[in-house]
């Protein structure tokens, strides 16, 4: 499980935003150090 | 949260949520790092007069400013379209809410820029009284 650790780290500090929250930040992520 | 890709997250964060490349490696095991941190999120658009902060920003719900740059271009036949330009003119026709897309980067000091890639201002919405 190559992402495990990283969607583990964010499900820890990252709140979903409400679905009909229009203003919510979206991001794109890519990172280094996966393999 | 979704995974793109081996490599690549996209996720929503509550428009109060303080984001930067920081706060995200800040989040992860050691060995991973933050390539690329696209973003597309709203706040207000503003100048400051102070001569350190010269150009136009972007404060986010979270209270974080943003400095907004146009991106650079690919190659020479790249002309990447001058948003900043757009949006200081709207905020001169007296429009202070803006959505942008780009990418956010984070300098030493912790200071956050977005190149841009689109940005547009929105007309504000008026509170409905109920």
């Amino acid at each position: 499980m190559k992402l495990f650790p990283i969607a583990a780290a964010f499900a820890l500090f990252a709140t979903a935003a409400l679905a009909d929250e229009v203003s919510a930040t979206s991001v794109h992520l890519k990172f280094g150090g996966v393999s | 949260m979704k995974s793109t890709s081996d490599s690549e997250f996209d996720v929503t964060f509550k428009a109060d949520a303080k984001i930067s490349p920081s706060v995200i490696k800040a989040a992860l095991p050691d060995k991973y790092s933050v390539d690329l941190m696209q973003v597309t999120t709203s706040g207000e658009l503003a100048t400051s007069e102070k001569p350190e902060e010269k150009g136009l920003w972007l404060v986010l719900k979270s209270g974080q400013k943003v400095l907004l740059a146009n991106r650079a271009a690919k190659d020479d036949k790249d002309k990447p379209e001058d948003v900043v330009a757009k949006l200081g003119e709207a905020l001169k026709a007296g429009t202070k809410a803006a959505r942008v897309e780009g990418v956010m980067v984070e300098d030493k000091d912790g200071n956050l820029t977005i190149q841009l890639a689109k940005g547009e201002a929105v007309a504000e919405k008026k509170e409905e009284k109920k």
